[in-house]
């Protein structure tokens, strides 16, 4: 039965193309009578896509089929031409040779005669042979495009119209010349092959090179003798596969592979299939070359309007195909091959494979890397700065408060002169008791106990004023207020008397503890107190009167004021007297209040002041309750 | 013993010091009151005795110089031994020009403090005789007739008989008997001596 694929099917591009793929050829084509075109049967409905037929030899699994349908798929797929319907079916005439023609005679003219195909591809020896054999009856006038895997046809006559391909070859002398050239030491060359000539597949080796390789066969059959020679093979012998090139084998790729792994020397061959499963390397024509160009074929003849004019026959070149991983096995080198070799299975490298990935995660990583590196860097600063702030808050606290103690002398020489007095004068009243006799025990026993007690009188003073006068890192305590005004005050009573000036103290009982640098706050309240005094000096001496109070402000704060009846702060300064070199007083520097600000700042609490309501001025300051109250 | 008389007062605010100094100075021989303030010291008022204060000059309330002040306004100018825990120049002049004997700066040695204690006694028991003097000079004035203490302040203004009975409109033997009375009752021989006497007695001679 014959699809019509007449002239008259013009505009339809539709023409049923059967491509077949077949390796080596020989004439196999016999010419059937011509179909004639008015006899065909109407095409189908134009808008149908194209169909192709993809006829293989052998099975589904063979190598060369799998990677021709591959390339072949995908360059249909990507052409420039329109949908194509695909269909594909393998002759399998090795594995089931009895009444092979007659079984897929019938089959394909159930399966294809009610919608002929436009082309037809054949693939390999057998599927052009069965083609050319059985068109006439079966697809008359459909164009062949074949895919020849090894021999060179020239089969041409009747049966060959309306047939082209794609020739592509397995050039054994090239690939002999590979393995000697990658194997310089190579001595011994082990042929294999199923007929008992070398030239079973129309191949003879050439003639031996100038170098001593001596040329052995060995029978492809049986398997299990042919893998036990190939397990024996010598030191710097080769073995050339020649059997893969009959077709003859229903899995020829598997019985490479035990080849391969059985083989005590590298295997070179062909055709192009068998690399990757198990054949080091072969010159031969690419698979997906030939895919490729077969696709291309097709189109054209899909496209053509004309039937005579099939495009040429085209023929591919031969290239050196090797399989990396054989490579690695024997130890060939890449840098060895000859320029336009290709290599399969080299795994992609690292950077190839995941370049993206790779700079994506170092970019992230630089920078996650410069985040933190700045961020380390800022901190460090930040801690820096932080220290050398403190230093400097420390440095200049310790410099007010030795300013401070400097206008405080009188004061302190008269605090720790009076004890001295008292010791003198007692010391000197018991030297003349002694000198008179008479006295009494007690006497003397009282004399000393207050010489013990002026003594512990002076020192304290001294103490005081050492731990004010001392500069060193703050020391962070558990500190009382009251005790802390109790101090204070013990240091000022002598200025309070000089100038003619009391001090009262109003000091609330337990109140909560606070957490900070002693001699610091012991600083703030006594430049408070100056302060106040200072802001008196003018007053008459009945009204110069300081009031240290102490206060819980709420629960989370203590509250230390002191209340002079001076002369207040003008209202235009009450807003910068915490600032530096601001002072009311002619010869303040005005750095003693900064200072206090700095203290209480750094220990989390808040400075202040208010002029009271009658005269003078309030200053307080807040300082955070610790959360355990005094026990 | 020192055996200058009189009685020595310590006025200190600081306990621990008038207790040594009292201690002391009863170790050394003197009859010794100590106060805690210039008011203590006030209220106890002062009989005339003879006796010096070694005082405080930093002291609450009221302090060493204003007690100073204080005293002499009511004239009884005891002889003042100043005692101070820090000396500044300003006060101790200002101190001694209001006639304080000595100003000592704490610590002191005992003999600095016993001699200066010594040259105020002294001092209070000359002003006690000077005082006394002057007591018995203002009690003779006091016997005067007005007509007497007139001829008294004309004799003294070194005027004559003549001029004085002019001046009063009377005779010159009347004048001359008023004279003699004064003399009499003055108890004087001379006009020096009356003149010297009126001056213990405060009379201002012009």
């Amino acid at each position: 039965m014959g699809a019509r694929v007449g002239s008259g099917a013009r505009g339809g591009a539709l023409n049923l193309l059967l491509v077949a793929v077949s390796g080596a050829f020989t004439g196999v084509c016999s010419g059937g009578p011509r179909p004639d075109p008015a006899a065909s049967a109407p095409l189908l409905a134009s808008h149908a896509p194209p169909r192709v037929l993809v006829l293989c030899s052998g099975n589904s699994l063979l190598p060369t089929n799998v990677l021709f349908d591959e390339s072949f798929r995908e360059a249909i797929a990507s052409g420039p031409g329109g949908p194509v319907e695909y269909c594909s079916e393998f002759l399998d005439e090795i594995r089931f040779p009895v009444r092979h023609d007659e079984r897929m005679l019938g089959f394909l003219g159930e399966k294809y005669g009610s919608r002929q195909p436009d082309v037809i591809v054949a693939i390999g020896p057998a599927s052009l042979g069965f083609c050319l054999r059985h068109r006439p009856q079966l697809f008359p006038e459909v164009p062949v495009v074949f895919a020849d895997c090894g021999t060179d046809t020239s089969s041409q006559g009747e049966s060959a119209r309306l047939v082209t391909g794609v020739r592509s070859g397995f050039d054994g002398a090239a690939t002999l010349r590979l393995a000697l050239r990658l194997h310089p030491k190579t001595r011994q060359v082990f042929v294999i092959s199923d007929s008992a000539g070398l030239g079973g597949a129309g191949w003879e080796p050439p003639g031996p090179p100038e170098s001593q390789v001596t040329f052995h066969r060995l029978a492809k059959e049986p398997l299990l003798e042919l893998l036990q020679e190939l397990s024996r093979l010598p030191a710097n012998s080769l073995a050339f596969d020649l059997s893969g090139l009959d077709g003859g084998a229903a899995s020829p790729h598997e019985t490479m592979q035990r080849m391969s792994a059985s083989s005590s020397a590298p295997i070179y061959g062909g055709p192009d299939p068998l690399v990757g499963h198990g054949l080091l390397g072969t010159v031969a024509t690419p698979m997906d070359a030939i895919g490729r160009a077969t696709a291309a074929l097709a189109m054209r003849v899909l496209s053509r309007e004309n039937a005579g004019a099939l495009p040429p026959v085209q023929k591919l070149a031969p290239a050196p195909l090797l399989d990396w991983r054989q490579m690695r096995r024997w130890g060939v080198r890449a840098s060895q091959l000859p320029s336009g070799s290709l290599i399969r299975f080299r795994p992609r490298s690292f950077w190839r494979q995941h370049l993206l990935l790779v700079i994506t995660t170092g970019t992230l990583f630089l920078l996650q890397s410069g985040l933190i590196l700045a961020l380390v860097l800022q901190s460090r600063r930040r801690r820096r700065a932080e220290l050398e702030a403190r230093l400097r808050r420390e440095e200049l606290a310790h410099m007010t408060r030795v300013a401070t103690m400097g206008e405080l002398t009188a004061s302190l020489a008269h605090e720790i002169n009076q004890p001295l007095a008292a010791i003198l004068s007692n010391a000197q009243a018991a030297q003349r008791l002694l000198a008179a006799g008479g006295a009494g025990l007690e006497e003397f026993r009282e004399i000393l106990a207050d010489i013990v007690a002026d003594d512990q009188r002076a020192g304290e003073v001294i103490r005081r004023m050492r731990s004010l006068l001392r500069k060193g890192e703050s020391n962070p305590v558990d500190v009382d207020v009251n005790e802390l005004v109790d101090e204070v005050a013990g240091l000022v009573r002598g200025e309070m008397i000089l100038q003619d000036a009391s001090l009262a103290l109003d000091l609330v009982s337990n109140p909560p503890l606070v957490h900070g640098d002693r001699v610091q706050l012991q600083q703030v309240l006594l430049n408070l107190i100056v302060n106040a005094l200072d802001a008196m000096k003018d007053m008459s001496g009945g009204n110069r009167r300081v009031v240290v109070r102490t206060a819980a402000a709420d629960a989370r704060f203590v509250r230390v004021s002191v209340q002079d009846g001076g002369v207040g702060v003008p209202v235009d300064k009450l807003e910068q007297v915490f600032e530096p070199f601001v002072t009311t007083k002619p010869h303040g520097i005005g750095l003693g209040l900064a200072i206090c600000r700095s203290i209480i700042q750094a220990h989390g609490g808040r400075i202040g002041l208010t002029n009271n309501a009658d005269r003078g001025a309030t200053f307080w300051f807040t300082l955070p309750a610790l959360e355990k109250a005094k026990p | 013993m020192s055996g200058t008389e009189g009685t020595v007062f310590v006025v200190d605010d600081e306990l621990s010091v008038r207790k040594s100094l009292g201690r002391l100075l009863k170790a050394a021989g003197y009859r010794v009151e100590v106060f805690a303030s210039a008011r203590e010291f006030l209220q106890r008022g002062l009989q005339d005795e003879v006796g010096c204060l070694v005082l405080d000059v930093q002291m609450p309330d009221l302090n060493g110089l204003e007690l100073q002040q204080a005293l002499s306004e009511a004239d009884s100018p005891l002889p003042i031994v100043f005692i101070t825990g820090h000396g500044d120049i300003p006060t101790s002049v200002r101190a001694m020009k209001a006639g304080a004997t000595d100003f000592l700066s704490k610590p002191f040695h005992e003999k600095d403090l016993l001699e200066a204690i010594s040259r105020a006694l002294k001092r209070a028991g000359e002003e006690s005789c000077g005082r006394a003097a002057a007591r018995e000079a203002k009690r003779r004035l006091s016997t005067l007739t007005p007509r007497e203490h007139e001829v008294l302040l004309h004799v003294l203004a070194g005027e004559l008989n003549k001029q004085i009975a002019a001046t009063l409109g009377t005779s010159e033997k009347t004048v001359k008997v008023h004279r003699g009375r004064v003399m009499h009752k003055m108890r004087v021989q001379s006009v020096a001596d009356l003149v010297r006497l009126c001056e213990k007695a405060g009379i201002r001679l012009t």
